[in-house]
């Protein structure tokens, strides 16, 4: 083969070899990182529910903890959780936003097999909320990223941006 | 106690997938046993979690456990019989030369390396809120979703109308293990990416007719960032990997089928289009890009019967869960409109903004470095080099989903649908991933213009 018959081949080849360089260069520091960073386990049944409850609000062994709080609750009626309603006006009252509602739903996730109504609210909507909620129609109310609004009766804070209401029963 | 529940559930999980697999294979003198050992976990994930579903109808509990067990032993015995009978026999394949040897020792410690990492890291948003959440609520109620998880408002965050292929897997293990154990429920995503590297080098080196060009390209599949270090990626138990897989696998083996006749080939294509709708629901539209292109090339082969057979398995999947979900009154949140021309009409204007979000996210070297420029490159090789019925199908099978996926959110019910392109785009970018690699693998090899082809017989890889 020609000088020029080899051009193509080796144009092929250069371009192939640049975009392989290109990947392992790119993607191999995040990879060492990853190895690097951290350990294996805990090899834990909880191993992923556990470290975001504790992440969020601070409560170590939280979701057995959350869970046998929540059994002491009258049985058949629902959990009210309310989480915040989107709208935000930056990045960090968006974060907000996103662990209250993730924080709900891990609050869903751990109360089956009771019945849940998330709600979504805001400051000013809150009390309109609560007040749609028949006092006997609910086990208690779960405020998630929000502070329980007072005159509510006994609120029990259980850790960092969480707060239980439990219901009381009206004869 | 834990240890020995999870291997019997792979166990009679494999054995499911080994007897479906040598079944079809029945009649084959050798049989990969690379290929086999993949196509197993495949069909074997789909089966238990078909089974389950099935089955968990009419049962609940320890028969159900018992009757699913039962079934995959008997599957797996019929299948062993089926290759004994037709004396079949296992071919290890074994890497000629130092590139291919290298190449290979590198994919292990790739393998290696993921599963690892895999076991580090928690379960993602939608891998604990929308998956495993099926996985437990099943368990804690004697291996059934209750009804009450469909048809209650409170949970549909969770997506109660996801279908069950992945949560359903997860259940296996959990009900051999007895409890809902969210470290050891991480490895089914870990095999699940060791069987896409294999199959993707196994179907590359069939399609190129290179098996440096196959390995090539699973060495490089990690090297996508998105995929080892992205939330969404293979470490955090989503859906999208193995629906990836699954989708590389259908179009792989529809290849082989058009180009070598292969009634297997298309068997095993067939069941790949049963499992897309099974793990994702976006599994629904590559299921249209499969038949899609399963259509063209059955077309021009004039082979319509055979590829109309191997749509059945999917569609009465797909209308099977539509009607489970109707008699279970699921509620369930609608992220999309129903697509009509009046809605078009009003959405048209987000085709400037979609498509701008989508070059942004292509673009966006902290998630795919420069992996859909090299794609793009394959495809303009596809166009320009290889015109034939294989490059068509390659083409159609990478850029018809992102069409599809695109044009979705003209019907997003979001109050701001540029915000769910950028929350979900990036995941189903993910799922076309595997194909894109598919395509590079093909023209890879310098001044190649034929269809698939065989590598030197004395190679098993590719046998």
């Amino acid at each position: 083969m020609s000088f020029r018959g080899h051009i193509p081949i080796a144009l092929h080849t250069i371009l192939w070899a640049g975009v392989g360089c290109v990947l392992i260069f790119s993607a191999a520091p995040g990879l060492y990182r990853d190895i690097r960073s951290s350990r294996i386990g805990p090899v834990d049944p909880n191993r992923s529910i556990e470290p975001y409850f504790r992440g969020l609000t601070g409560i170590a062994n939280g979701p057995q903890r959350l869970g046998d709080i929540l059994d002491s609750l009258p049985r058949r009626k629902p959990l009210v959780i309310f989480v915040r309603e989107d709208g935000a006006q930056n990045v960090s009252d968006q974060n907000d936003i996103s662990q209250s509602q993730f924080l709900g739903m891990l609050v869903a996730y751990i109360c089956w097999p009771r019945e849940v109504r998330m709600i979504r609210v805001n400051s000013e909507t809150v009390r309109q909320q609560i007040a749609t909620v028949g006092p006997n129609s609910a086990a208690g109310m779960v405020f998630c990223g929000l502070s329980a609004p007072s005159g509510l009766g006994q609120s029990i804070h259980l850790g960092s941006g969480i707060t239980l209401v439990p219901a009381v029963e009206t004869p | 106690m834990i240890l020995v529940g999870l291997l019997a559930a792979y166990f009679t999980l494999l054995s499911a997938g080994v007897g479906l697999t040598l079944f079809i294979f029945r009649g084959r003198r050798q049989i990969n046993v690379l290929e086999c050992c993949c196509l197993s976990w495949l069909f074997g994930t789909g089966l238990v979690s078909l089974l389950l579903w099935i089955c968990g109808i009419f049962l609940s509990g320890f028969p159900l456990q018992i009757t699913v067990t039962a079934l995959c032993i008997l599957v797996g015995v019929v299948g062993w019989r089926e290759m004994h009978q037709s004396r079949s026999r296992f071919v290890v394949p074994r890497p000629n030369g130092f590139l291919e040897w290298f190449l290979t020792s590198l994919l292990l410690i790739e393998i290696g390396v993921v599963l690892f990492i895999s076991c580090k890291h928690t379960l993602g948003w939608d891998g604990l809120l929308v998956w495993e959440i099926k996985a437990r609520y099943a368990f804690l109620s004697g291996g059934v979703i209750p009804a009450e998880y469909y048809s209650h408002p409170g949970r549909a965050f969770s997506h109660p109308e996801y279908p069950l292929g992945i949560p359903f897997t997860e259940l296996w293990l959990y009900l051999w293990m007895g409890e809902p154990h969210q470290f050891w429920v991480k490895t089914i995503f870990g095999v699940f990416y060791a069987v896409g590297a294999i199959l993707l080098a196994l179907l590359a080196t069939r399609l190129s007719g290179r098996r440096w060009s196959g390995l090539l390209v699973a060495v490089l599949l990690p090297l996508v960032p998105f995929i080892t270090s992205a939330p969404g990626g293979v470490i955090v138990g989503y859906a999208d990997f193995p629906l990836s897989i699954v989708y590389l696998t259908g179009l792989g083996y529809l290849i082989v089928a058009t180009a070598k006749d292969d009634s297997k080939a298309l068997a095993i294509y067939g069941i790949c289009l049963a499992l897309l709708p099974w793990i994702k629901r976006e599994g629904l539209i590559l299921w249209i890009v499969l038949v899609f292109v399963g259509f063209i090339a059955s077309w021009k082969t004039r082979k319509l019967f055979r590829f109309g057979m191997s749509l059945l398995p999917g569609l009465v999947l797909i209308a099977a869960w539509q009607v489970y979900l109707a008699s279970v009154h699921f509620v369930g949140t609608s992220d999309f409109s129903l697509p009509a021309l009046a809605t078009l009409s009003e959405t048209a204007a987000r085709i400037g903004p979609i498509g701008r979000l989508l070059l942004v996210e292509m673009f966006a070297q902290s998630d795919w470095s420069i992996f859909w420029l090299a794609a793009a490159v394959s495809i303009f090789y596809l166009v320009c080099r290889f015109r034939n019925m294989q490059s068509i199908v390659l083409i159609g099978a990478t850029l018809i989903p992102l069409v599809l996926y695109c044009a979705t959110y003209l019907f997003s019910n979001w109050s701001s649908y540029t915000a769910h392109v950028t929350s979900s785009l990036p995941r189903l970018l993910m799922q076309i991933v595997p194909t894109g690699l598919l395509a590079i693998a093909t023209v890879l090899p310098f001044g190649r213009s034929e269809t698939v082809r065989s590598v030197k017989p004395n190679r098993s890889f590719t046998s």
